[in-house]
């Protein structure tokens, strides 16, 4: 039942305020409207902590803490290992996907992406959450 | 461009504004401390960050541009390449062309692709001595590393590269050293099992939930709804909230506000001298709470408008980097009190002023580092820009440790020039000599120098500081450098000033200026050549009868009628001066109403405004005032 996830609270990680907006715009399109913020990984976990969140979408370089520090700490938390997490690289290097995949990073987004690709990375996320459920 | 995207390209424009400032910022210091890691990382970032937005916004240039320079600060963090000078200048050049694109597309204009010659500059370092393996084009390397793009009509950062016309794209990412979705997929396979998941295999002992405890409102007590159901918009407003806590606004709304605000001073004022009239007792309780709720009013949204120093202060590492390189000198920049705060048109205007006095203190103050090094000075050589708040006004200081300036050559400098009598020199005191820089016309290098010339002379600098309603002083140690104050009025709008009465009609003086107010019979009253002086506490302080200077002339002879004159000290082009007026008529805030048109080449008078009983009061622009009566004395 895909259509659920409309209601998902959806946390958007990015220093660039401009690229938060971009990325709340996107998931807009695709019918997500709860969107929450966050600046880098730090606050990024602060928020993760003190309220509900369903799905991060959090970008790599930082400032303070690095998107895959911030996704390292979220698997070794345990309230919040279960949340997925959707890295957004600027490119798909190999070394940099592998060590994502081993900090437990659910799916990656190459920047720039249109919605209809946000939507299939979200999808597959989705699918194999499911699958294994 | 739709409505949206016209957003966001504004939001792009401005934030990424203050990344190319920081960026210039950051770069100089870079090159003074090549070891810093994390500096080197925030820098990269910038030109990462400012890729990624072009890239969502289309802008292919800009994309082109921050990818060579972000592949060749990564170089730099892998330790491939090293920082050096010539480095530097090509990574600089490229953050200028970043800019110049920036400006293009504030005016609303398509950015265009740099010089190729820039493109050639940043490809050698990007792929200087370590050999890369054979880059393949652009297009290629898109279609194998996103293959879901291409079909969704979704955008790469390598089609955008190869987009900008008559360029070769960058080295692009080998096949070998990207990955697939279908590798990526195969790699979750392996970590999770076929189809797994971290989130899932994590929560399978616990719950049999997808998304094993998403919050009950999300999914439990909704269950499927149409796509697109609006979720309750109290339930979107409360996270929210709790982020963003800065907000972007119109400069012009804001100063809707601090009009308005203005005006309620200017009410409050009004009611205040009715009040004193005629009002009871208990009328008098309400408005004194109200005076307090006016100026609250006013210092919050005064407050809206302050930024802090450093917006202006952080370009000029870049500056002095630049003209110490050009010029073959060693220079260190040292800015104290960045956090300091100003309005926010004196961050726009200081920005000249400010230049004009480093490139001179660098260019003309600092000296060789051989001749330094002989003068038994370090060869690096310090400019120091030092900000505070002093009570109701800002004070801005440049400070060089150069050679100083020599006031008998200023004496000469501005005889030669016919702006000062030849008979007068004996009657300028240093600091007197200091000022005459400002006049217009005044240059002490017969030679137009490139660096500092630019045919602009010092005259501008106070211009530009009188506008702030600022004031400028030089003091100088020849052989040890030179200290450029300025002092500035914390709001533009709103200035405290002493009210005073001559010959019948009211004047404004700045309060900042105001140094004390005294009586005459406690001192004397001397003439000192052409000059009327007063001795005041040991100083000897040129004096200007204002009762005489200003207002009706044919009053004259009535004017020294009243006696005991009040005499205030002020400071004003770069000394301090006397000054006799009649009453003191008291301390009032008020809100400047600039001169009409036709009045604004009145010598003297820099605004206007209507006190607390609605009559009219002219503020003084005491620099010219006291400059135009020096000159009318020496003729």
């Amino acid at each position: 039942m895909p259509m659920k996830h409309q209601n998902l609270s959806i946390l958007v990680v990015d220093d660039f305020s401009t690229m938060r907006r971009i990325v709340r715009s996107l998931l807009a399109e695709l019918g997500y409207t709860k969107v929450i913020e966050a600046e880098d990984g730090l606050q990024a976990l602060s928020v993760l902590r003190s309220q509900p969140v369903d799905f991060v979408i959090s970008d790599w370089n930082m400032p303070r803490m690095q998107g895959i520090d911030m996704l390292r700490a979220v698997r070794a938390d345990q309230a919040l290992a279960h949340i997925p997490v959707l890295m957004v690289t600027a490119e798909a290097k190999r070394e940099q996907i592998v060590a994502a995949v081993q900090a437990g990073v659910n799916g990656y987004v190459v920047k720039p992406f249109t919605a209809v690709t946000l939507k299939e990375k979200m999808s597959r996320i989705f699918e194999r959450l499911e699958e294994n459920d | 461009m739709g409505e949206l995207e016209q957003e966001l390209l504004q939001d792009f424009l401005v934030e990424g504004r203050e990344l190319l400032e920081s960026l210039d910022e950051n770069l100089v210091d870079l090159e003074q401390r090549p070891n810093d890691g994390e500096l080197l990382n925030s820098v990269f970032r910038g030109f990462h960050t400012l890729k990624g937005g072009a890239g969502f916004l289309g802008i292919a240039p800009m994309v082109n541009l921050c990818h060579r320079a972000e592949a060749i600060l990564d170089r730099l963090r892998q330790g491939e390449l090293r920082i050096d000078a010539p480095l530097m200048d090509t990574i600089l050049t490229a953050l200028d062309a970043t800019k110049a694109m920036f400006f293009a597309l504030e005016q609303g204009a398509k950015p265009e692709n740099p010089d190729p010659s820039l493109y050639a500059q940043l490809d050698h370092y990007v792929s200087a001595p370590a050999p890369e393996p054979t880059p393949k084009t652009g297009a290629n390397a898109a279609s194998e590393t996103h293959p879901e793009a291409g079909e969704s009509g979704g955008i790469t950062f390598e089609t955008l590269l190869t987009e900008a016309a008559n360029t070769s794209p960058p080295p692009a990412a080998d096949a070998d050293t990207t990955i697939s979705n279908e590798e990526f997929e195969t790699l979750l396979d392996g970590m999770y099992g076929p189809g797994g998941a971290p989130g899932s295999t994590h929560a399978q002992g616990e719950s049999t939930m997808p998304l094993s405890s998403p919050p009950k409102e999300s999914v439990a007590s909704h269950p499927p709804v149409t796509p697109l159901a609006p979720p309750h918009p109290e339930k979107i407003a409360a996270p929210k909230a709790a982020v963003e806590n800065t907000i972007r606004v119109d400069a012009k709304r804001l100063d809707e506000c601090l009009n308005l605000a203005g005006e309620l001073v200017l009410t409050r004022n009004r009611l205040f001298t009715l009040a004193e009239e005629s009002m009871g007792a208990s009328y008098a309780d309400v408005l004194a709470n109200m005076d307090q709720i006016t100026s609250g009013l006013q210092n919050a949204i005064l407050k809206l408008r302050m930024q802090p120093i450093q917006r202006v202060f952080s370009r000029f590492h870049r500056v002095v980097r630049d003209l110490a390189r050009q010029l073959g000198k060693e220079v260190r920049l040292e800015l104290i009190g960045e956090e300091t705060e100003v309005d926010r048109r004196v961050i726009e205007e200081l920005a000249d002023p400010l230049t004009h006095l480093l490139r001179n203190g660098l260019d003309h103050g600092i000296e060789p580092p051989d001749e330094r090094e002989a003068l038994n000075k370090p060869r690096e050589g310090c400019l120091t820009l030092r900000a505070s708040q002093q009570g109701d006004h800002i004070l801005v200081e440049m400070i060089d440790d150069g050679r100083g300036i020599d006031p008998d050559r200023l004496r000469r400098a501005a005889v030669e020039k016919n702006l000062i009598g030849a008979d007068n020199i004996a009657d300028i005191s240093d600091e007197e000599a200091y000022d005459l820089m400002f006049l217009p016309g005044f240059s002490t290098r017969t030679r137009v120098s490139d660096i500092s010339g630019r045919g602009v002379g010092m005259d501008v600098v106070r211009n530009g500081i009188s506008n702030l309603n600022g004031n400028i002083q030089v003091r100088s140690e020849p052989g040890k450098g030179s200290c450029f104050r300025i002092t500035l009025p914390l709001t533009l709008t709103i200035l405290p000033t002493l009210i005073v009465g001559v010959n019948g009609q009211r004047f404004a003086f700045p309060l900042s200026r105001v140094r004390e107010v005294t009586r005459l019979s406690e001192h004397h009253q001397h003439r000192v050549g052409h000059r009327s002086t007063l001795v005041f506490r040991g100083q000897t302080l040129v004096l200007f009868d204002l009762r005489r200077e200003l207002g009706n002339r044919q009053n004259q002879e009535q004017a020294p009628a009243a006696e005991n004159p009040q005499v205030l000290i002020i400071e004003a082009a770069n000394r301090t001066a006397a000054i006799f007026v009649d009453t003191i008529l008291g301390q009032q805030d008020v809100v400047v109403k600039p001169l009409a048109v036709e009045l604004t080449t009145t010598t003297g008078i820099s605004g206007s405004s209507i006190t607390g009983d609605g009559r009219i009061v002219l503020i003084l622009d005491l620099d010219e005032l006291i400059r135009s009566l020096l000159r009318e004395r020496a003729a």
